[in-house]
This record gives structure tokens, sequence and C-alpha cells, in this order.
């Protein structure tokens, strides 16, 4: 196996683990909810006791991953083939030949966005044929419920137990009448068919949102998953992404891989996972990483970070390095409001100080008359600064009332049509935003808002690349 | 020699090579996993979308070519044979056309299921793509181009209905699970392990869902940027949402959040770069002028580039005022070496090009045919007289007399109204511009002399009023037209008319007319005959040369006006 190769494989797996296609290696800090989630299924499964459970916690602290990693190790244990890749199993339901203790539903609230799609949805999970027979079914959504799992009682011999994992959970709150959710919480409940209802949600009111009758009907067990509050946690979470294992480089322990190349490999994984760790060492790399961590503990802002490195393996550099993290860091970090107002034009720049002078007089919403007074006054006035130079050094004005200005830049007073159109290309970058919903009448006397505060303004009139000192001057004064 | 597709891109795109090499990075082998979801923003015209565009061509459109070594160009060429006949890997829709939900599905499941559109083999051309920008029609030309051919090549599957995102998630899985030639070839040929590896086992060929003007995805539906975000997720298949938009990421943000994008800057261009890129646009037959064109473009950069960063803008110029720049060169006036004749000749163009800017009001073949009539006479050089004190101050007057560029003033000169209802329409600016507790003052027809204020007390008046905190920003020119019982001003009316109205003038329906020409803007609903409010719906311009037209003296009645 060539470095080429095994690089190759490295950046597959790596970037999979990154893009949340393959599961991380090990579960921190999460191992108490992923006891009780998993024991909560295989109650289900091996008791055919119902149960219904929450798992609150906000965006990317592992919600999904949890059930999935509980999922397939369920699979693993009730020995059906369950495929490493998400998404993939529903597919392979075939109830007919193969054997299975259990079966899975996956609904997301995003996806199935009411309820009669979330029941075809289900039935198509659950079966090829019931989809043909129920799913062009008119019936309302109660009486379609039960008629599917008595389908499904009289087409097999045994009741299989039945989990539903409701990702999103607060969408489905928000269907009319919360039909299905009614429906699953009242099986679960009166223990009709053994099944099992996982709700994910990062709102944390999930349980307010539910109407009294499906309150009622729900176990009120709720597990909360938080992000890594130990900054230690959070290295390891990020490191096990990084770190490669046997099974990314293909490395059999079978008879069939044991030669050069497997040492070959071996060498590769064990060199790696050193560059790995003296990355995590190195004094700059943790400083982004602390870094993202004190801003909001995401474990998926590190994933996006390495995305950029990641990709830049190759033969050349097989191995990751600091630097590639300074720059992406960099690069994921940068204010792009500001990076967007860097390519303004003068004229943009102009209006967006003139704005900034009418807000800080308190004149919030504005609109464009307004602006472009402001800017006329101070071009009258340079102007008038301009010609008091130029009789000094006969210089200054000319052609067609532009001013050199003491740096050799000319400026000049544009027609209100330019400027008209300057200030619309702000409205389109959304700088600016209409003050009322929507106004009939000429479009220069609409109202609007500035979405820059006045330090930002500033910010990028220090920024940019080139200014003339005298706008400058101006966008420093005050009031 | 054969060129690899990336120098090729290199090479026509100046100043983009790291952005492609990132793009290309985050792409990896065919199929590998890629990031969920990629944003590219950056300003208005800077290349996002035809990078873009001819990266995946290139990459993914059966474009691609190279390769070191004999054997490897032949399994190349069968890639690319493959990759031309076979359905294209990649969507490119733009927001703007696709403005449903439903629309960008079935879209998406068309251009997923077709072979990709036709191009010419691996050349990338800068000028086409960036121009596509405006224009619309030559882009469904060219849509229905490809369609013919491919429907002469291989019958295109029927459009595909879908209507919410469980279908399309389901369209997606389908299309992202069948194998075909594409796949197997790379199965079959050995440099391909990755395939066979217990992770990509049953991985097909990444695909890429590519979505042009996305900020335009807000308005659609509220859910429908979290679904693509994590389109991978959803599919659990390859697919890569790619999104292209000239706003911040920030301004997508739902309340809930959810999956963030990689987030892909594209930087302004450099002088260099923009430079670069303009050396393209000289067309081939006047490849001599290449020095001159040059030392052309440079100078265009200097005068323009601070107060016009767009570049499309810049090569709209260039297009226009180059053949005017080497004209006296081909008539033999000027010498190509004379620089600074050629600057000055150059300059009075500028000066109008400058006062025009983005403004486009005449097409690009008309202002050249104008210009090239007109100006071929006196063109002595020197700059303009000093600004004429107009409106804004200073209007630019460029040497030469006619003017090739007409203005919107024009037009509104052109505009003719009826006697009296010029009148109607000035009273009706007046009763929308000046405070009716001042009405009394300028209006009322006592005694004449007495009553009416002199100039200078007005200013007085103006300077208490306007002066105060607030600054003189809350002016009623600045804030717009108020509106106005229609009784107040027909008071105006018969009051500034000096002579008695003929009974033959039927005001009304002169203010209905006016209503209807959009001039007078009714503010109450239609079905409500009395007490009627209008607005006036005309620029302070426009009623200068109406009242100049019917000689009367507007300014004598307007209260702080400036």
């Amino acid at each position: 196996m060539s470095v080429e190769e095994l690089v190759s494989l490295a950046k597959t797996a790596i970037s999979a683990r990154l893009a949340e296609r393959s599961l991380p290696v090990a579960l921190v800090g999460l191992e108490e909810q992923y006891k009780k989630v998993l024991g909560l299924m295989r109650r289900t499964i091996e008791t055919g006791e119902s149960n219904s459970c929450l798992i609150l916690g906000p965006r990317g602290t592992g919600k999904t991953m949890l059930v999935r990693q509980a999922l397939k190790d369920l699979e693993r244990q009730f020995g059906t083939s369950y495929q490493d890749e998400y998404g993939e199993y529903e597919d392979d339901m075939d109830v007919d030949d193969v054997r299975k203790d259990f079966m899975v539903v996956h609904l997301n609230g995003l996806v199935q966005t009411d309820d009669r799609m979330a029941l075809k949805e289900i039935m198509r999970q659950l079966s090829r044929e019931g989809e043909s027979e129920l799913g062009n079914s008119n019936t309302s959504f109660s009486d379609s419920l039960p008629s599917l799992l008595t389908f499904l009682k009289a087409g097999t011999k045994a009741q299989y137990p039945i989990i539903f994992i409701l990702d999103e959970f607060d969408l489905f709150a928000q269907h009319t009448k919360q039909s299905l959710l009614y429906n699953l919480f009242d099986v679960a409940q009166s223990a009709e068919w053994p099944i099992a209802v996982i709700g994910l949600t990062c709102r944390m009111d999930a349980l307010e949102l539910l109407e009294k009758r499906v309150k009622s009907r729900f176990s009120h067990r709720h597990y909360y998953t938080f992000p890594p509050g130990d900054y230690h946690d959070y290295i390891d979470i990020c490191k096990n992404a990084l770190l490669l294992t046997p099974a990314d480089l293909e490395i059999q322990t079978d008879v069939m891989m044991v030669g050069t190349d497997h040492r070959t490999a071996e060498a590769f994984m064990k060199e790696f996972n050193q560059r790995v760790k003296t990355l995590f060492e190195d004094g700059g790399f943790s400083k982004v990483v602390q870094r993202i961590f004190d801003l909001m503990k995401d474990v998926r802002a590190f994933y996006r970070l390495c995305f950029g490195p990641v990709a830049e393996l190759s033969k050349e550099s097989p191995y990751l390095r600091a630097s590639q993290f300074y720059e992406s860091g960099l690069q994921q970090r940068v204010d792009n409001k500001t990076e967007l107002l860097k390519g303004t034009s003068l004229l943009e720049l102009s209006l967006l100080i003139a704005i900034k002078h009418l807000v800080e007089r308190e004149v919030t919403s504005f609109n464009f008359e307004m602006v472009y007074d402001e800017y006329k006054d101070f071009m009258d006035m340079a102007v008038v600064r301009g010609t008091m130079a130029s009789s000094a050094s006969s210089l200054g004005v000319s052609s067609g009332g532009s001013i050199a200005s003491s740096d050799g830049v000319s400026l000049r007073l544009y027609k209100k049509a330019v400027a008209l159109k300057a200030f619309e290309h702000l409205v389109e970058a959304e700088l600016l935003r209409p003050a009322d919903s929507f106004s009939k009448g000429p479009k220069e006397y609409r109202m609007m808002r500035v979405m820059l505060d006045a330090s930002q303004i500033s910010d990028v009139v220090l920024k940019h690349r080139d200014c003339p000192t005298i706008v400058a001057r101006w966008a420093a004064r005050r009031g | 020699m054969v060129t690899s597709p990336l120098q090729l891109l290199h090479e026509a795109f100046p100043g983009r090579a790291k952005q492609i090499d990132q793009i290309l990075g985050f792409m990896g082998k065919p199929w590998a996993a890629t990031p969920p979801s990629l944003l590219i923003n950056g300003n208005s015209s800077l290349g996002k979308t035809a990078v873009l565009k001819a990266t995946l061509s290139a990459m993914l459109g059966g474009g691609s070519g190279g390769g070191s070594n004999s054997t490897q160009i032949q399994t190349e060429q069968q890639l690319q044979e493959l990759r031309r006949r076979l359905p294209s890997r990649y969507a490119f829709l733009d927001c703007v056309e696709c403005h449903t939900p439903r629309l960008i599905f079935e879209h998406a499941i068309y251009q997923l299921r077709n072979p990709p559109p036709s191009q010419d083999k691996g050349s990338v051309v800068f000028p086409s793509t960036h121009a596509s920008t405006t224009g619309m029609s030559e882009k469904k030309e060219a849509a229905t181009v490809s369609r013919k051919r491919k429907r002469m090549t291989t019958s295109p599957l029927d459009w595909n209905k879908c209507e919410n995102v469980n279908e399309f998630v389901e369209w997606c899985r389908k299309i992202c699970d069948t194998k075909d030639e594409l796949d197997e070839f790379h199965e079959t040929h050995g440099n391909h392990r990755a395939v066979s590896g217990s992770i990509s086992k049953h991985q097909n060929e990444t695909r890429y869902l590519v979505l042009d003007r996305a900020e335009r995805l807000r308005d659609t539906a509220p859910t429908l940027i979290s679904v693509l975000m994590r389109l991978q997720e959803l599919t659990g298949r390859n697919i890569c949402v790619i999104l292209i938009t000239t706003i911040v990421w920030e301004k997508f943000r739902s309340k809930t959040g959810g999956y963030e994008p990689i987030v892909l800057n594209f930087p302004q261009y450099t002088k260099s770069e923009t430079v670069a890129i303009l050396r393209k646009d000289l067309p081939a037959e006047e490849e001599e002028d290449l020095d001159l064109y040059m030392r052309f473009v440079d100078l265009v950069y200097d005068v323009f580039q601070r107060n016009c960063k767009d570049l499309n803008e810049i090569r709209h110029l260039v297009a226009l005022l180059f053949p005017l720049y080497i004209k006296p060169v081909k008539e033999g006036k000027i010498q190509k070496h004379e620089g600074l004749k050629l600057h000055r000749h150059i300059q009075a163009y500028f000066v109008e090009a400058m006062d025009k800017l983005y403004l486009r009001e005449i097409s690009s073949t008309e202002w050249s045919d104008r210009t090239l009539s007109t100006a071929s006479g006196s063109m002595s050089g020197g700059s303009g007289s000093t600004g004429g004190g107009g409106t804004g101050g200073h209007v630019s007057t460029a040497p030469g007399g006619d003017r090739a560029l007409t203005t919107a003033l024009d037009v509104q000169n052109v505009f003719d109204l009826p006697y009296y209802t010029k009148f109607i329409l000035i009273a009706s600016f007046l009763a929308s511009y000046n405070p009716p507790r001042l009405d009394m003052r300028y209006f009322a027809k006592v005694s004449s002399t007495g009553s009416k204020m002199t100039k200078r007390s007005k200013v007085a008046a103006a300077k208490k009023h306007g002066h105060d905190s607030m600054g003189s920003k809350l002016r009623q020119q600045l804030l717009g037209p108020k509106p106005f019982p229609i009784e107040r001003m027909l008071a105006i009316f018969y009051s500034i008319l000096d002579e008695e109205v003929e009974e033959n003038v039927n005001v009304h329906t002169q203010i209905a007319s006016l209503v209807s020409l959009r001039m007078l803007q009714r503010v109450t609903p239609m079905d409500k005959l009395d007490s009627i409010k209008c607005k006036c719906n005309v620029s302070y311009e426009m009623i200068k040369t109406l009242a100049k037209s019917t000689r009367f003296e507007i300014d004598k009645y307007l209260y702080d006006f400036s």
C-alpha cells in the first residue's frame, strides 16, 4: 500500500467522522445518558415494554449520535445486519426473510412536515407491501395507525418491537392536533404494541408544546445532553475525530493482510497519530481550540475548522500541521460582514458614514434623501475647503466638481441617481433594512434602518483599503 | 503536452487559484465524503458562480483531461466519455428561477438524472460565464440548446413530480443509490482502493447540489435551509449542498438554529488580478494593440476602482471607452506612444462616465454608436468648465457640446401635460411638502403685498424651525410627500392660478387622470368617495421643470427647501 493510498484512506475516514457520517470512536461525557437510552430500548426489545422519552440538549451535543450509537449496539447485540452508514438500514428491512428482533422508524420534523406525510413514511419504512396497500388510502390518521398495526400483526408471526425516533421533535408538536404524537404515545401507554418513542429536540421547553392529552400520555422521562463542560473532554472529542484507528486504514489481523502492506500501514497510523498528539500540544493550535471552546463549546465548530486541513492532506504532506489550522481558524472566524464591507466603493462608504452621523443624532430611521443630504453637506464643506486650499496652491478643483484632496485623491459629489444606486446596493447586501414592512410611494423616501452599529462603520473606514484622509476624518468626527 | 484541467482552471480565473484549490480539496476524490454543506460568499462579480460552475463541469461534467502517462490518459478518456453520457453528478440551480421549494426539488432531480449540460471539451471561458449574471435570455437560450442536444443524443427522462421535502429526500436516496457504469468503473480500476474499503462500501460518487443566489431561499420556505444544510444526514448519502450568496451567513440562521455550513469567502480582486481578467477581454482581432490596451486598462482601473468595485462595471466601462481611446490613433491624429495626449483626450469621457456610473441608462451598443458618430469632431481635449451650480451644486459638463448619454432629466423635459393639469400637479406638490399651518401666509389672497413673506423672513422662519436639535434632517423635503386632502390642494390650485378657471376645465377629471398616471397617489381606499386624500408622487426636479414651463416661481412658495 503506497503512502498515497494510505493518505486517501485516512482522509476518507476522518472526513466521514467530521461530516458525522460515521460515528465517533468513543462517547465522551455522555456515558450516563447512553446507558439509560440503551436500557430503555433494550427493555422494549427484550421484554416488550412500551416506553417513551425525550432527549433534550443544545445543537451539536450528540443527541442523534447517542441514538445512532445505541441502535448500532442493539443491532450488533441482536445479531442483525445493521449497516455502518446512517440511513441505510430501512431499505434493507425485508420483513419476510430476515428475522429481526425489532424495527426502527426514523422520522425527522424537518422532512415529514405533516402527519399524513409522517404516516406514509412510517409505512414505507416498516414494509414495502404496506405502502402499496395502505399508503394510498385517504383515511384519517387516527384510523390508519391502528390499521397499520393490525396489518403488521396479521402479516407476521410475532409482534415486532418498533422503535420510533423522532428527530426535531418540537416540529412534530406543531402539527395540527398533534395527532401523530397522540397516537404514538397512546399506543405506548396502553401497551398494545411494544414500541419505544424517542424524541430528540434542542428546545428545552419542548414538553410545554404538547397538548394536555398528549402530555398526559407521555412518560415524562427526559434525558439531557450538554456540551462538554470540561475543556479536557472537549479536547478528547476533538482528538478522537482526528486520530486514526486500525479500521480506518483497513488494517486487519487477517492472514491475508499480513505483509509489508500491513506494516507500512501500521507505521503510517502510528506516525499520524503521533503528529495529531503533538498538534494538540502546540501552543497556537490550543489557542485556536480554546477560543472555540470559550465561545460556544460546540464540537461542530471544531469539525468545521478541520475540514480544510484534512482536505489538504496529500502525498507530499501526509500529516496534519498546526500552521494549517491557524489559517483555517482565521478563515472561519473572520467577520464576514467587515469582509464584505471592505469591498464597498467609496461612495457607498460615504453613505454609510452619513448614516452613522444621522444615527448619532438619534435619527434611527432614515431615508435616502436624508442620507444624501448629509452626504451633500459634507461634500459642500469639502469643496469649500478644497477651493480654499487650491487658491493657495493653484491646484485643487479640477473638472466637473471633483476635488483633489490633500492626499492626491479626487472626491466628487455624485448625482442623486448614482448615489441611489449605491444606496440600493447597501440594501441588497442587507446592511440596511426597511423600517416598516411595506410602504407605497417613491423609494427615495422609504424609511430604513441600519444593521450595523457606529463602531462597525468606523472600523470599516479604518480597514478600507483606500479611504482618503478627509473622508476618514469626517467619519471620526462626532455629532 | 496535455495541460491538466486544474491548470486550465487556474488560467481561466486569475486570482482565484486558492479558492479553486480549496473547493477541489473539499470535493476530494469523486467518491470521498464531503462536508455536508458549503457556503460561498463574497460581493457580487467576484467570480463565485463562474468559478464553481467551471470547477464542477471540469471535474464532473466530462471536461476533465490530463494524466501523466499514456494508460492514465486512456482511462481518463474513458472516464470523460462516461461522464458525458451518464447522469450528471451535480445540479446547478438559480434560486431566482427556482423560487418555490417544488421547483428547486424538481429541477434538481431532473438535472441529476440527466447527463450534464454540454460544453466544449475542457475549455473554460471566462467572459461568457461571467456575463451570465446579466444575460438572462442568453442563459435561457443556452438551456434550450442544451436540452435540444440532449434530446438528440439520449432521450431524457421524464420530468418527475416532487412536491415536498419528504419526497425529495426519497429521490435523493434513489438517485444516489443508482449504481451506474461510472461507479463500476471506479471499482474495476485498481487505483480506487477506497471503494472496497470498509467505510465506503456502498458509496457511489458524491452528488452536488449548487444553489446560486441562495439569499432567495429564505423567502421560499422557513425550514428549507435547515433541510438543505443537513441533507447529507437526512438522506444518509454522499450529497453535498453548496450555497452561493452575496450576504453573510448570519442572515440565514433560523430561529432554532441548525447545521452550519463551512464558509468560503471570495475576497476582492487586487489590481493585478483585475488587470489580468480584463486582459482576457481584448478581442483577438485587436491583439496588436495589446500595449495600448493594457495602458488603457491600467488607466481605467486607477480612475474608477475607488468608486467602482464591481468588476463587471469596470469591464463594461473598458468595453465602452476603449474604442474611443484608440480612435484618434486609428485615424492617425495621435501616435501610439503619445500617452499624455491620449490621456487628455479620454479624460473628458471619463468624467462623463463617472457621472453615469452604474446607471446604464442606455445600452452599450447604443452608446458606442452615438459617441462614435457625434464625437468625431471637436476633440481638442482640455477639461470642461467647472460645474454650473445645478441642484447637485456641481454638474459636470463634458466638452464637445452635444452629449452622448441622454439623462433622465431629458426624458422629464419631453414629458408634457395640459396647462391646467400642470398647475394641479404643482399645487399638489405644494400641498404635499408645505405644512398646512403656513398656507395662510403663502396663499391667502389678502391685500397682496402685506401678508406674503419676503424671501428673507422666510429664510429666518426656516432657520427657526429647521435647525433645532435634530439638525435639518427632518425637513419635509427629505421626509417625502405627505398626504393632503383634495380640498386643500384645490384651494392652493385656485390661489396660485392668477386668472379665473374656465368653466369647461373639469378639474376632477384631471385629478383622476393624474392618479392613473401615478403622479398623484391616492391614499384613501378607492371605495371611499368623500374626503379623498392624495400624495404627490413627483420629484422636485420634475416639478421645477414643470414650473419653469408655466413660468411659475415655485421656489417662492416652498417652505424650507434647498
